[in-house]
């Protein structure tokens, strides 16, 4: 698996071999295949595991910002998740709904830490809202295109946006 | 109204296509262009065929050739449009006590993002792997994250900012809470009952002054 992480990140979905994967893990292409059919299943079992670990790491924070914390430290660590998953998004219907329902299970964790005088629409929307500023950061950040910064620090501006805005009152 | 963006760049200027000589070519090549968005929209960039966008426009893939050498050719003339458009048309106005001007902006951002939806979804998928196109996609990004920088500045200067704002990390975040949930409403088409006005209102209040204490830190 951390094999098969590391060649996403490197070659991307398309660019990413099984044969490497097994050349890297130093185990038999016969040992892989006996677990995964195809690259699309054993994509597929990585990213089942990187939502897993959003979704532990959400539902274990005592407060929202260090769920945000999390969400980026975690998603560090599946970089070659987020970017092959950023690459097929749009090609695999079925990755699709997959990374979907994975947004509105995380939302609802979210959601969880936000409330009143928020109505339970407007929690929901600003939930995903922060689901999809996350994602983006996390893919950003796994491309290389921003410098990696604390996540701790990422997640204090996150939420003070969403307490404070930007101006004073 | 102010504009503090004002962005200058050459875009993929460097593939243009060749430029028709004849009224009749323009009209060819327009068609092209057309039948591309029907084709990207329906197939996306990775799917799409020269044969197909040629089929598409109702001309032999050999015609389509004589303008483009390639499906990234079509596609990034047609980014290159859009690139100036966007510039020409995406602003982040100031009022006159030097805060932003938000829904206006945004609601013009959702009206130019559905004009051309096809060409986003197209975008987007085209940042992974690394291209030319999401150089643009980050240049464009870069563009944006500046104008609120500067906006935020200016308001710093008026003492309307709030002075302990870490403004580079603000803006990236204010960019990345335009960006994504447009294109995870419009293009994706995962929110389909959240109106344009609920979501531009939250905009607002997350560039304005916040929503206030909503957020608990007990745990459940």
């Amino acid at each position: 698996m951390q094999a098969g992480l590391e060649c996403f990140a490197k070659s991307g979905y398309t660019g990413a071999r099984l044969t490497d994967i097994v050349a890297s893990a130093g185990v038999t292409t016969g040992a892989l295949y006996g677990h995964f059919e195809s690259k699309s299943s054993f994509f597929d079992s990585l990213f089942q595991q990187y939502g897993d670990r959003l979704t532990d790491a959400l539902g274990e924070s005592a407060s929202l910002k260090e769920q945000l914390a999390s969400w980026i430290t975690v998603s560090r660590e599946y970089r070659g998740v987020v970017r092959a998953s950023a690459e097929i998004l749009q090609r695999r219907p079925e990755h699709a709904a997959s990374r979907r329902r994975l947004r509105e299970a995380l939302a609802g964790l979210l959601a969880w830490h936000l409330r009143e005088p928020l109505t339970q629409r407007d929690a929901r929307l600003i939930a995903r809202m922060l689901v999809d500023v996350l994602d983006q950061y996390a893919q950003m950040e796994a491309a290389e295109w921003i410098q990696r910064r604390d996540p701790l620090k990422v997640a204090d501006a996150l939420q003070s946006m969403v307490l404070r805005g930007v101006y004073q009152p | 109204m102010t504009k503090v963006v004002k962005q200058s760049d050459e875009g993929l200027a460097s593939r243009l296509g060749r430029k028709p000589a004849s009224k009749r070519g323009l009209r060819t090549r327009n068609r092209i262009l057309e039948a591309a968005l029907v084709v990207f929209q329906r197939e996306g960039l990775v799917d799409a065929t020269m044969q197909e966008i040629g089929r598409q426009a109702g001309l032999s893939s050999g015609s389509v050739y004589r303008y483009f050498t390639d499906k990234a050719e079509i596609f990034a003339f047609l980014l290159q449009q859009l690139e100036s458009e966007l510039r020409e048309e995406t602003t982040l106005p100031v009022d006159d006590d030097d805060k932003l001007v938000v829904r206006p902006a945004v609601l013009r951002y959702f009206e130019l993002y559905r004009m051309h939806s096809s060409l986003y979804r197209v975008w987007w998928e085209s940042l992974e792997p690394p291209s030319e196109f999401s150089e643009a996609w980050v240049r464009m990004h870069d563009d944006y994250r500046r104008g609120f920088a500067a906006a935020l500045k200016r308001g710093q200067r008026a003492g309307v900012t709030a002075p302990d704002l870490d403004i580079a990390l603000t803006s990236e975040l204010a960019v990345l809470l335009f960006e994504r949930p447009t294109f995870t409403r419009l293009v994706l088409g995962w929110d389909e009952e959240t109106t344009d006005d609920q979501v531009a209102e939250m905009m607002e209040a997350l560039l304005g002054s916040g929503l206030g204490s909503v957020v608990s830190s007990d745990p459940r």
